[in-house]
């Protein structure tokens, strides 16, 4: 799949299920594990129009409000397996896009947390533009303005 | 709308403060507010508000802002209706507001008035300028940040302040206010020590309060600080108004003159008339600047355009005018490195230089800098007399040193002889060249300077792009943005391209493909040349050439990842597409994708369409490159999302459908394709392109002959046949040689495969032919075997319908009229496909020729019953084709009663339509019945319409019905001697199929003419033979002609 034809939109609920089959055996590079159960989770994935309905994405986001203005980052989940270079890749092109997204919107903050230092892929934030917040020692937290 | 930029960013709608938002946003409105009712191009804005992002990024990033901007100023604007406020306008956004809603040109207009009023009427003038000041609030455009163009426009807005100040003392001296000019001159000088004009209306304001000693230490005040800081004398005037105050001069109390300047006269511009093709206004901007050098004027030339637009052309035009003009032409081009090469294109411009002129007048130029010239380029040293290179010093002199020498270098050079200097493909250019461009530009005289850049691969961070704010603000610039050529030039192009005149349908085809962009016209026209395929239209529409590719490629990747893969979705719908059908397939929400699309309007890769719902790509070659450039895997799967798309639309074209879903053949089966052209024929047939049609079921077949053999092909295969065999019987004759192909192949086919109700109308169309070329037995008996299994109503009526149609071949009408009745007792309400293409509900296929069957056995209004019912399954959609049928079916009744009134009525609106669609069967037959009646209603004229009928053709198993119209309208008119022959002949047609009914009537005839002209006899026994054959086939309305004819004759 060819990145630069690749687009972020937000997962309807219809498509939850095939969300849910994506994240069986997919790798969490950011933030915690999701149920795509959760209503109060919005979904992004980052996927190839041309595919059938059915296909699974490249990349899968979860956001949710957190506070006036500011939207955090739930998950990065991408594929597991051979293609490890690639998933990250597509991982980070979803983070670009969901910022260039939500700056359209009243979002002004985007934030993200990793459980404690080593867990997570920290690269994958800063090279999106989210910086560590200081400040804090149990959880590193990283954040934008949009 | 009310904005405020004098000052922290204020924004009101209908008095009531809008929150505008994040600082970014605030920046963005500022600078269209600046430029308030002007477009504001999305270089600039990417270049003054996210210089330090990448450029996809940046339009990304200012793609939201302006989203957001959009919803904080018009709230209750939904994401469907365009914004009128903030308007997208290529190449970037427009704040439709009127100047005087902003405060800063409210400002503007206000000193501007009170100036022009200064030396009239000082008191309206102070009015004016109090109230333009007034709206100061503190340092004007706090929100811009320290970009370029806020730096420069604050200090424009300074400057513009404080010459209101002073204005506003001129005007407070004039009233005779000097003491309060006095005291705040003093604070205004405080803040701007340097104003010489202050400190002269200081001096101006004490000496009007007989304060002269204060006058003359203000003067001492002044010149203390120019000097103590600037190094500087004051200048002329305050030292005038020193002298003037010492001399205690007159004129003192005088308001100024005022000083106009004149323009020189400038000569007529030359004939503009050259190589180029169109262009004629930019030609004469060329041509004036270049008569400015003549003058000793400089002029700065800046040509922005897209890629391929002409840019390079009119440089090279400009330097042949230049030349031929006398002026010396050096020309160097931005070349595309990483990074450029340093002064790489001022290299060029000396080298060029060299080419030209003698080089030791270069070596004279550049004398007083040593062998600057050849740190440029080396190979200068072999060919100019420079000294020999110094050691080198400090590398930022050493650089220094560079920019004075070329920039004094070539003004000294142009001393001699007018110069003109071109740099092409600026938006490449390396910082140093960039600034010496600047440099240059700033300080020529005498000089020409050229400058040709792309507005569409101007990064924000490429070093040209100050070089560009700072030469598009230089008195001298003049700025040609070049677009498309005119159609008519592209036609001249095109043809001189092409080496011969092209045809108006492959100009207007690679006009609307390029845009009337030059390059991709002169490209497009050069491949097809090459091909031999120039003229052929649909050629023209396919190629796109390698090197047009590469240009729009380069443009494309400026534009952010998202907006990309929208286009390369857009792109698979076509050069116009439905917004809401891009939107289906891409799954954006309405905001996010209103975002994206709004922004590749603004940068000019799509515009509006005349239907707001709809959006065009700007050329056809930018679509095809992004469609190419896919993968043949991914079109075909877009195709076929396209295709499922568009099926939930019931109103969709089957033939974009069947478009979709033919580029979609590698990821869909020829299963899912074949119906779908076949719909797509059916709706071309509609419109009576027979030929496209025709190319769609070919197509079909085609695709089914690559499939294997089988059950699943055969069905297919038959619908595709049975499509071509009905349009053929319409359009060439019901057993033209196209139709017998088809129907022919249908037999093989219906005789293996094991028949579905699907395939009935295959069934009935080839019985129906069977049945037209005399073989309705058998192949009735073969139809009674295949449906052996099938015991449905529609299955028994196909076998009444064809076996009714056999004993009415056969001349047996009661059994006919016997058979179709019971084909029209089981014909149930639904369930039966329509024949198609021609859409044909099937039941008319029983109740019409019962309707004639038993017109012919003279039950008049049992027939006009069954016609009647046969139009009731007519009424539904369109049917030109039926309407054809029934209303000769309308005629043959009328026949039947010899009404020629009501059979000319008939026959002119069969005529009519069968002429409109292009039907020759249906036009010869009516056109025979029409010159018939006409002869019967004493119109001589109608013979020769039924002689031309038959000469036009009509079928042979046709003729002796043919015969019976002529001949009866021989008679009618008195020719019986004529009409004999023309009888004599019907009846010596073989007895095929219904030709047989014509007899009994012709026999008549015979009798009417062979009375005429006086054999009785003869006359006698063909009204015998009359009476015989209409009653051997039950043929009673001729058996009451022949009865009636026999009187006649006893007569």
């Amino acid at each position: 799949m060819s990145a630069d034809v690749l687009l972020l939109r937000a997962v309807p609920l219809a498509r939850r299920p095939v969300v849910a089959r994506a994240l069986r055996g997919w790798r969490l590079l950011v933030g915690t594990p999701a149920d795509p159960g959760q209503l109060h989770l919005q979904w992004w994935e980052l996927a190839d129009p041309a595919e059938p309905p059915d296909a699974l994405p490249a990349a899968l986001l979860a956001t949710r409000p957190s506070g006036p203005g500011t939207v955090q980052l739930i998950a990065v989940c991408a594929p597991d397996g051979e293609h490890a270079a690639a998933a990250h890749a597509a991982a980070a092109h979803a983070v670009r896009a969901l910022i260039e997204l939500l700056r359209a919107t009243s979002a002004r903050k985007l934030v993200a947390s990793l459980p404690s230092a080593g867990e997570g892929d920290a690269s994958l934030l800063a090279a999106a533009g989210l910086g560590r917040v200081t400040g804090l020692s149990e959880i590193a937290l990283y954040a934008i303005e949009l | 709308m009310e904005l405020r930029v004098l000052g922290p960013l204020e924004a009101f709608a209908d008095g009531q403060p809008v929150r505008v938002g994040t600082p970014k946003q605030r920046a963005l409105l500022v600078m269209l507010a600046v430029n308030a009712g002007r477009v504001v191009s999305v270089d600039r804005l990417v270049d003054e508000l996210w210089a330090d992002e990448p450029p996809a990024r940046a339009i990304a990033s200012l793609q939201a802002y302006i989203s957001r901007l959009r919803r904080a100023l018009e709230p209750a604007r939904s994401s469907d209706d365009r914004s009128a406020l903030l308007v997208s306008r290529p190449p970037g956004y427009l704040l439709a507001v009127a100047p005087e809603s902003v405060d800063l040109h409210r400002f503007a207009a206000e000193v501007s008035a009170g100036r022009s009023l200064l030396g009239t009427d000082p008191a309206a003038a102070l009015a004016r300028l109090v109230e333009g000041l007034r709206l100061w609030r503190g340092e004007p455009l706090p929100d811009l940040g320290a970009g370029r163009f806020a730096q420069a426009e604050r200090a424009r807005l300074d400057e513009l302040r404080l010459a209101a100040v002073e204005d506003r003392f001129a005007a407070m001296l004039a009233l005779g206010r000097p003491a309060e000019v006095a005291a705040e001159a003093e604070a205004v000088l405080a803040e701007s020590p340097y104003r010489e004009r202050v400190w002269g209306q200081l001096m101006m304001a004490l000496h009007a309060s007989s304060r002269q000693a204060d006058a003359l230490a203000a003067y001492r005040r002044a010149r203390e600080r120019l000097d103590e800081d600037l190094g500087i004398e004051p200048g002329p005037a305050l030292r005038q108004l020193e002298s003037d105050i010492l001399r205690q001069a007159r004129h003192l109390h005088s308001v100024p003159a005022v000083v106009t300047v004149a323009r020189p006269v400038e000569p007529d511009p030359p004939d503009a008339a050259g190589a180029v093709v169109g262009r004629a206004e930019v030609l004469r901007q060329l041509d004036d600047a270049i008569a400015g050098l003549a003058f000793g004027r400089s002029c700065v030339l800046l040509v922005s355009g897209g890629a391929g637009i002409g840019k390079s052309t009119m440089l090279r035009e400009l330097s042949r005018r230049a030349a031929a003009a006398g002026a010396v032409v050096a020309a160097g081009a931005g070349i595309d490195g990483h990074p450029p090469p340093a002064f790489w294109p001022w290299a060029q411009v000396l080298r060029a230089m060299v080419d030209t002129v003698d080089p030791q007048a270069l070596a004279d130029a550049f004398a007083p800098y040593g062998n600057v010239p050849a740190i440029l380029d080396p190979a200068l040293a072999a060919v100019v007399p420079l000294p020999q290179a110094e050691p080198p010093g400090d590398p930022e002199l050493a650089r220094t040193r560079i920019y004075q020498a070329v920039v004094e270098g070539l003004q000294r050079f142009a001393a001699e002889r007018p110069l003109l200097v071109i740099i092409d493909d600026a938006h490449w250019l390396d910082p140093a060249s960039a600034l010496l461009l600047k440099m240059l530009a700033a300080t020529a005289a005498r000089i020409v300077v050229a400058v040709a850049y792309r507005d569409t691969d101007l990064a924000a961070d490429a070093p040209f792009v100050t070089a560009r704010e700072v030469l598009g603000h230089l008195p001298t610039c003049v700025a040609v943005e070049l677009t498309g050529l005119a159609r008519g030039d592209c036609a001249v192009l095109a043809s001189r391209v092409a080496s011969h005149e092209l045809t108006d349908s492959v100009v207007d085809v690679l006009y609307e493909r390029t845009a009337g962009n030059p390059f991709f016209l002169t490209e497009l026209t050069r491949v097809l040349v090459s091909e031999h395929a120039v003229d052929q239209v649909d050629r023209v529409s396919e190629v796109v050439p390698a090197r047009v590719q590469e240009a729009l490629r380069r443009r494309l990747a400026r534009l952010p990842e998202q907006l990309n893969a929208v286009l390369s979705v857009a792109a698979v719908l076509g050069r116009t597409f439905a917004i809401d059908l891009l939107r289906k397939i891409v799954q954006l929400d309405d905001q996010t994708l209103f975002d994206s699309l709004d922004t590749a309007v603004v940068v000019g890769i799509l515009e509006n369409a005349d239907d707001p719902r709809l959006l065009r790509f700007s050329h056809d070659l930018l679509r095809q490159t992004l469609y190419l450039d896919q993968g043949a895997l991914r079109r075909a799967q877009l195709h076929a999302r396209v295709a499922e798309a568009l099926r939930e639309h019931p109103a969709t074209p089957s033939t974009e459908l069947a478009h979709h879903l033919r580029q979609a053949l590698p990821v869909v089966s020829p299963q899912q394709v074949v119906p779908l052209l076949v719909d797509a024929a059916a709706e071309a047939y509609d419109r009576t392109a027979y030929e496209q049609a025709d190319a769609l079921l070919t197509e079909s077949l085609q695709l089914l002959g690559d499939e294997p053999a089988g059950e699943v092909r055969d069905h297919l295969e038959l619908l595709v046949r049975t499509s071509l065999g009905f349009m053929y019987q319409v359009v060439e004759g019901y057993v033209g040689p196209h139709a017998a192909e088809h129907f022919g192949r249908m037999g093989e086919i219906l005789a293996r495969v094991r028949l579905e109700i699907g395939d009935l109308p295959a069934l009935w169309g080839w019985l129906s032919f069977e049945n037209a070329v005399g073989r309705a037995e058998q192949s009735v008996a073969t139809a009674r075997r295949l449906l052996a299994r099938e015991s449905s109503d529609w299955a028994a009526a196909v076998i009444y319908a064809h076996d009714g149609l056999s004993a009415w071949n056969d001349g047996e009408l009661l059994r006919a009229r016997e058979i179709f009745e019971a084909g029209a007792r089981v014909i149930p309400a639904a369930g039966f496909p329509a024949l198609p293409i021609i859409d044909w509900p099937t039941a008319v296929g029983i109740h019409a020729p019962l309707a004639s069957i038993t017109a012919m056995l003279g039950e008049h209004d049992a027939a006009r019953r069954h016609l009647d019912a046969a139009w009731g399954e007519a009424q539904p959609g369109r049917r030109d084709f039926l309407f054809l049928y029934l209303s000769f079916y309308e005629i043959r009744l009328a026949f039947q009663r010899r009404d020629a009134g009501l059979v000319r009525d008939h026959a002119r609106a069969v005529l009519t339509m069968a002429e409109h669609l292009g039907f020759p069967e249906y036009q010869a037959r009516a056109a025979a019945s029409l010159g018939w009646a006409e002869a019967v209603l004493g119109d001589v004229g109608g013979v020769a319409r039924v002689a031309d009928a038959i000469a036009g053709g009509c079928e042979l198993t046709q003729l002796a019905e043919f015969a019976l119209w002529h001949g009866e309208a021989l008679l009618a008119t008195g020719a019986p001697q004529i009409a004999l022959p023309i009888v004599d002949e019907g009846l010596r047609r073989p007895l095929d199929v219904r030709a047989r009914y014509a007899r009994p009537d012709l026999h008549c005839a015979r009798a009417r003419a062979l009375t005429a002209l006086g054999r009785p006899d003869e006359a006698a026994a063909a009204v015998g033979a009359a009476l015989g054959e209409a009653q051997a086939m039950g043929f009673r309305a001729a058996e009451l002609r022949a009865l009636a004819a026999a009187q006649t004759a006893a007569l």
